[in-house]
């Protein structure tokens, strides 16, 4: 088995970066609060050559240089730059595993596992397969250590190595040579437990070499039994099982506004900058993108949601981010925006063959657009495609996404002309006699009914107190020229015109 | 006078004979004849020994199940592209229950029935899809947009020639009696023809035939095609008593750039629409 690992030794750091680029080569700490009392979890490399530690406190650090950068570590942030690395590994092999929070000294660490078993098929050796994953994690703004070695204690405790000596971003171990590699490496890039790591004191094992010179059994008997992963790992006979198939296509995405706003075109920017990221990372593992939710934090503490559905083909963050700007002006929000969160189920890239003998159709992009701004000027509810319920009722319908091709009824055999249907429908008196209606009076027909056809009954959904409906149906024909469908309901005992033909 | 009707000529009678018709060999004699022998209103059944303009409009509000629901092979004009080409803005207007919904319905159908996409924007919510899907209108095709007046449908429209390649846009400007309180802001619009010139020349510009549904004539000369149908009359059956169709007439109007065509009669019964040259 081969095991490639992926660390970035500041999560917080690496997760700041990635929302902030303007950040990058400025002199700034993360705090996990606001208190001043709190301590600093990261520190970038300006700072740390100003003499800032991880050790003081964020006051300590303000006295030691005054103009400092502060920014406070997101939970969102973070977890989205940790799900951004898993993304690196999926894109290269499906069996990658995101490591479980280490602790002490390594707590701010984020690291992934990945099967790179059969990978040599693809790339040269496995120099340039690592090569690889680390421009890849460069890419998506989360640049990482990347080693290859037989297990994944190995390949981590060899990461770390390279984290702090940075002699170099990348390491790949001859498989059977894990051992050697750990020859000289100090215990404390294990994370060990106290109690294993106070016995390997005592004992005077510092370095992994110290536990291959004596015996597995006589080391067992000294360490405890908690100790034998390590013993292996010393002896390089570790058995591990790879990682398991990941399916995990959640996407999410979030920026804190440093102001609160509610300028559109300050928001559009920030949309744009989360809609790059999530992009890059969907592209990473050739998905595309599913219903986008965004929810925008309101100073008042309150979130308001959006969704939006787009076409598999819109990957520009100019269409949507102005998509998602189109849904605000439609219901727009009167607080002042915090911070946004997209969030979206990646859906696998549409297999399509275009071909001489289709008709040509709006770009979908424009297509997309287009939808929106029309569901911005006359509401959503009153834009999509028409199609057909099952059911008795001639006034029901439903209406769908365009595009969904939803529609799957088969249309009845309807064999009268076209109607215009009326909704709500028209009340009327009618004057009734000898079982037609013979004088009506209405907003739309009035006078007498010259000829009448009917009635036609339709009943139905008797079991239920909101849905149940019963109509006498007529085909009617007034002296001013209308032709049109009147209905009697039973339930309410009114008369209804519900239809006109045309 | 010829009990039968001579071969190689149009089974029609026209009230106007016209220059077209001459151009096409028919005489004014001959046509004298055809209208002496009784054969008023009769079905086209030769309809392509017509010449080419007249045999499309019937062809076209012709019954559906016929030849003209075929998709166009490639490279050549489908029905509905010959009746309503892109770029051009066409009208079809008439008073409640003559058919102006039938026949609108019917140009849907066709063009649906080449897989094109179309639009459909109304301001009075009356697009029932039973019916339309009856007509054989492929609703997974339609993009049906309900604007709550008619400046907000006009608006649409633009937003739907902005889309491009958007084969036709039908907008129903048809007000209902239930949106009494819209109607006069509706009318004020209707009656600008600043509003119909830019949407010609907007339409020009575009890649979509625009087809507008209305009352009466609101487009006026702007329109390239118009359709105005009157004379309206319901088909009752007997025995027992049943609507079956309606009956009409078509007077077919066209801009001074396009050659003119004769006023047609049309018929729907039991779901099969007939058409006949006046």
């Amino acid at each position: 088995m081969r095991i490639a690992c992926l660390l970035i030794p500041q999560l917080p750091l690496a997760a700041t970066v990635r929302n902030h680029p303007g950040l990058e080569r400025k002199e700034f700490v993360v705090i996990s609060s606001n208190s001043f009392q709190e301590e600093i979890i990261a520190i970038s490399p300006r700072a740390y050559n100003l003499g800032v530690r991880s050790s003081h406190t964020l006051e300590q650090a303000l006295f030691l240089y005054p103009s400092l950068l502060v920014h406070k570590a997101y939970e969102e942030e973070l977890r989205s730059a940790k799900r951004t690395l898993l993304d690196v590994a999926l894109g290269f092999s499906p069996h990658s595993e995101l490591t479980p929070p280490s602790s002490n000294y390594f707590a701010s660490e984020a690291s992934v596992f990945m099967d790179v078993s059969n990978c040599q098929n693809f790339f040269k050796n496995e120099i340039c397969l690592a090569n690889a994953i680390r421009e890849k994690s460069q890419e998506l703004r989360v640049p990482s250590f990347v080693t290859i070695a037989g297990s994944r204690s190995s390949s981590l405790i060899l990461a770390r190595e390279l984290a702090q000596t940075q002699s170099s971003t990348t390491r790949v171990i001859n498989p059977g040579h894990d051992a050697n590699a750990l020859k000289y490496i100090p215990f404390e890039l294990a994370d060990l437990n106290h109690e294993l790591a106070d016995r390997l004191t005592l004992f005077g094992f510092q370095v992994f070499n110290d536990l291959r010179k004596v015996s597995k059994s006589l080391a067992l008997r000294r360490l405890g039994k908690s100790s034998q992963a390590l013993i292996d790992l010393s002896h390089g006979s570790t058995k591990e099982v790879k990682p398991a198939i990941s399916k995990d296509s959640y996407f999410e995405e979030s920026q804190d506004l440093y102001l609160p706003t509610n300028l559109l075109e300050t928001i559009e920017l920030y949309l744009i900058n989360i809609l790059n990221r999530l992009i890059k990372r969907l592209t990473s593992r050739r998905l595309v993108f599913g219903d986008i939710n965004t929810e925008f934090s309101l100073d008042s503490k309150d979130i308001c949601t959006r969704q939006i559905r787009v076409s598999r083909e819109i990957i520009s963050p100019d269409v949507l981010s102005r998509l998602i700007l189109l849904s605000l002006e439609t219901e727009p929000i009167n607080d002042l925006v915090s911070s946004i969160k997209i969030t979206t189920n990646g859906r696998s890239v549409r297999n399509f063959q275009t071909d001489l003998f289709r008709t040509s159709a709006p770009a979908p992009q424009i297509l997309t657009t287009t939808i929106h701004k029309l569901k911005s000027l006359c509401g959503p509810e009153n834009v999509g495609s028409p199609s057909l319920i099952d059911t008795h009722r001639t006034d029901l319908y439903d209406l769908q996404a365009f595009g969904d091709r939803s529609n799957i009824l088969p249309p009845e055999s309807y064999t009268l002309p076209a109607v215009r249907a009326l909704r709500p429908p028209l009340p009327a008196q009618v004057n009734y006699s000898g079982g037609s209606p013979t004088q009506i009076r209405s907003a739309l027909a009035n006078g007498r009914i010259l000829r009448c056809a009917g009635p036609w009954r339709i009943t139905g959904t008797w079991w239920s107190q909101k849905e149940k409906f019963a109509f006498d149906y007529f085909d009617a024909w007034t002296e001013d020229s209308c032709v049109f469908r009147l209905r009697i309901n039973f339930y309410t005992k009114s008369w209804e015109i519900d239809a006109i033909y045309d | 006078m010829p009990s039968t009707p001579p071969k190689n000529r149009a089974l029609c009678t026209t009230t106007s004979p016209n220059r077209q018709l001459a151009r096409n060999k028919v005489t004014k004699a001959e046509l004298l004849d055809i209208a002496l022998s009784g054969l008023r209103s009769h079905e086209i059944k030769k309809a392509h020994e017509l010449p080419p303009n007249i045999q499309s409009a019937i062809d076209f509000f012709g019954d559906a199940s016929s030849a003209s629901t075929r998709s166009a092979p490639n490279g050549t004009k489908s029905e509905f592209e010959r009746q309503f080409p892109r770029k051009t803005l066409s009208e079809i207007s008439g008073s409640a229950s003559t058919g102006r919904t039938s026949l609108a319905l019917k140009a849907l159908a066709r063009a649906t029935s080449n897989n094109e996409w179309a639009a459909w924007v109304e301001i009075s919510d009356a697009f029932d899809p039973r019916s339309a899907a009856a007509n054989g209108i492929d609703l997974n095709q339609i993009l049906w947009t309900r604007a709550p007046d008619c400046k907000r449908a006009l608006i649409a429209a633009e937003y739907l020639l902005d889309a491009d390649n958007l084969r036709s846009i039908f907008i129903d400007l048809v007000s209902q009696a239930s949106r009494s309180k819209h109607r006069k802001n509706d009318l004020a619009i209707m009656n600008n023809p600043s509003i119909w010139s830019r949407l010609r020349i907007r339409t020009t510009q575009s890649n979509s035939a625009v087809i507008i549904l209305s009352e009466g004539r609101i487009v006026g000369s702007f329109a390239d095609f118009v359709f105005h149908l009157t004379d309206s009359q319901p088909i009752f059956e007997e025995d027992p008593v049943s609507f079956i169709g309606l009956r009409g007439k078509i007077s077919h109007y066209r801009h001074k750039l396009h050659p003119g065509q004769p006023n047609l009669s049309w018929e729907s019964r039991n779901g099969k629409t007939k058409t006949y040259i006046d």
